[in-house]
């Protein structure tokens, strides 16, 4: 009676080791398997980069006014900014996305925009912003308030876009 | 008292044996989680992004001291030199650590000018960004 106790008692505690055993296998898989996803760090370093060209020295950027007020669009405002968005071979396609508005601080109208990227990037974004989805790309926004060198008063809102899933979702 | 004996006699070498198999058992399953922790793909893809993520917030003038002291005695043990470690194609930089491996990229997406080189004493990498002339761009 004895024997069999010690036996079933062994048995149970074999049962225990090949569980931890399992569960920290299937723990140190699940850890060092997934890459660390730094996407969220990346479109905030865009997004301050993108605030950096807007309002330089804390004032909108004189290359966005022509000679009466803004102008229409600005050329590859990509290169304006220093940005630069091509990718590892793996994508086609630009992984970053950036857009920015810049409004009339009392009737919030959109007085100026561009963009630049790929902006399919930014479709998800609505659901994004709001509830964090790891297999989409992911986006940052921020407003602010920046005067021109008249003083005038303009709200900015900025959107930045990270996409690169593959290498940051395991 | 004789019975006594035998059951102390008994006792003893099988509490052992059991302490010395649980030992062994804790001691694989250390090992095995060190081994995944120093494991060189989850170095090469860290110290990449690392890279491009720093490149990313450095302003023109910006010097940055790299330190790979424990990514470079991976790659040694790896038979790879450290001045192979890091390269850059573009705006993408390539860290490798095995001499089998391609190595595991990530693009930054700064438009400056990046000079990358290993300090001799194979601990830091030297990145070097400056705003690129007009006539480059």
């Amino acid at each position: 009676m004895r024997k069999q106790g010690a036996k079933l008692l062994t048995m149970y505690w074999f049962l225990m080791l090949i569980l931890i055993s399992g569960g920290v296998t299937i723990m140190v898989f699940l850890f060092y398997g997934n890459p660390y996803d730094v996407r969220e760090l990346e479109a905030d370093l865009l997004l301050n980069r993108v605030v950096d060209c807007v309002s330089p020295n804390g004032y909108v950027n004189s290359e966005f006014f022509g000679e009466d007020g803004f102008k229409e669009d600005v050329e590859d405002i990509e290169h304006l900014c220093n940005l630069h968005f091509s990718t590892e071979k793996v994508w086609i396609e630009p992984q970053y996305f950036f857009r920015f508005e810049i409004r009339n601080f009392d009737s919030d109208e959109i007085l100026f925009s561009s963009e630049a990227g790929n902006k399919d990037d930014a479709a998800f974004c609505d659901i994004n912003l709001e509830e964090d989805e790891e297999k989409l790309a992911k986006c940052v926004q921020e407003e602010f308030y920046s005067p021109d060198n008249y003083q005038n008063k303009y709200r900015v809102r900025v959107l930045s876009v990270v996409r690169k899933t593959e290498k940051n979702v395991g | 008292m004789k019975k006594r004996v035998d059951k102390r006699g008994n006792l003893l070498p099988e509490t052992i044996i059991f302490l010395i198999l649980n030992l062994i058992f804790l001691g694989v399953l250390i090992g095995f989680v060190f081994t995944q922790g120093s494991n060189y793909s989850v170095y090469e893809d860290n110290t990449a992004k690392e890279i491009a993520l720093l490149l990313d917030s450095a302003k023109p003038g910006t010097e940055i001291y790299f330190n790979l002291d424990k990514t470079a005695s991976i790659a040694e043990d790896n038979g790879v030199d450290f001045e192979d470690i890091v390269k850059k194609n573009g705006n993408v930089i390539t860290v490798k650590l095995h001499r089998k491996s391609e190595g595991h990229s990530y693009s930054y997406f700064n438009n400056y000018h990046v000079s990358m080189f290993p300090v001799s004493d194979n601990t830091d990498y030297i990145f070097r960004i400056r705003e690129i002339a007009e006539e480059e761009k």
